[in-house]
């Protein structure tokens, strides 16, 4: 069997290192490289992890997936939940960063917005005020 | 982890992420607007002329004030413009890059969204014939 990574350029191997990885916890994950390194694994949008205790920087746009789910999260600073929420005006999502079947456990997201159906921003828009109070009463202190 | 550039070309070709004109360029929108937020540019995209630029995401361009785009292709968007269009459901750009008194000539967009006030998301609706480009 051929290792690949040894081909890799050392930015190249800890992209597909990361991808790789189906867990992470208690440290800063910028959602953009995280993203991109998908896109250069050929992986259009980042499945199957959890996030545990960490801090999810943007700037940027989260496409929440089927399977997603946020289990005491702060969702962001905002006063009012609609503030990070998008409404996308094609059927389809460019830009945004698309993850499925990813679990969110006391994370706190900074400049991240959230998109998706209709459905899940309702959701989202009713889940975000309840979250953040709890991790507000919880102490607030994700890595 | 935070300071790695998405875009190889930011890391390997020097770039003065506050220059008033960039000609020629390929980078990420997050890899620009964090470039220049870290050299004191703060935190909107402002007075910029872009030209020839390769502009690329994963990001969300909040189009402000004074923000032209002249023979620009805005990328693969399946077809149909809507689809790199979003709509705040607040009133705040969260998530967004601010970018304002810009001007982009002759660019191209890949995988970039775009979000603004209802006159901007209509005007594009209106006026942009998307060219898919399948050369990423």
């Amino acid at each position: 069997m051929t290792d690949e990574t040894a081909k890799m350029s050392p930015a190249e191997a800890a992209g597909r290192a990361m991808v790789a990885r189906t867990s992470f916890e208690k440290e800063a994950v910028w959602l953009p490289v995280l993203a991109v390194n998908h896109w250069n694994a050929g992986e259009m949008a980042i499945t199957g992890k959890t996030f545990t205790d960490c801090v999810i920087e943007g700037p940027a746009v989260m496409a929440v997936m089927n399977g997603t789910t946020f289990d005491g999260c702060n969702m962001g600073a905002a006063a009012n939940p609609r503030n990070l929420l998008l409404k996308p005006l094609g059927d389809k999502i460019v830009g945004a960063i698309g993850m499925a079947d990813c679990r969110f456990v006391r994370c706190r997201f900074a400049q991240v917005a959230f998109t998706g159906s209709d459905d899940l921003l309702a959701e989202l828009e009713s889940g975000i005020t309840a979250g953040n109070s709890a991790m507000e009463k919880a102490g607030g202190g994700a890595a | 982890m935070t300071d790695q550039p998405m875009s190889p070309d930011v890391a390997s070709r020097p770039m003065d992420p506050r220059a008033t004109e960039l000609r020629g360029g390929r980078f990420g929108l997050v890899d620009l607007y964090r470039a220049s937020m870290q050299a004191g540019g703060g935190a909107v995209i402002e007075g910029r002329t872009f030209v020839d630029c390769t502009i690329e995401g994963p990001a969300l361009m909040l189009v402000l004030e004074n923000v032209s785009f002249d023979r620009t292709n805005f990328g693969p968007t399946g077809g149909n413009m809507r689809n790199m269009l979003f709509r705040p459901m607040g009133d705040m750009g969260i998530g967004a890059i601010p970018v304002r008194n810009c001007t982009f000539t002759n660019c191209r967009f890949l995988t970039l969204g775009i979000t603004g006030n209802d006159e901007l998301l209509n005007m594009l609706i209106e006026q942009v014939t998307t060219v898919d480009d399948s050369q990423n």
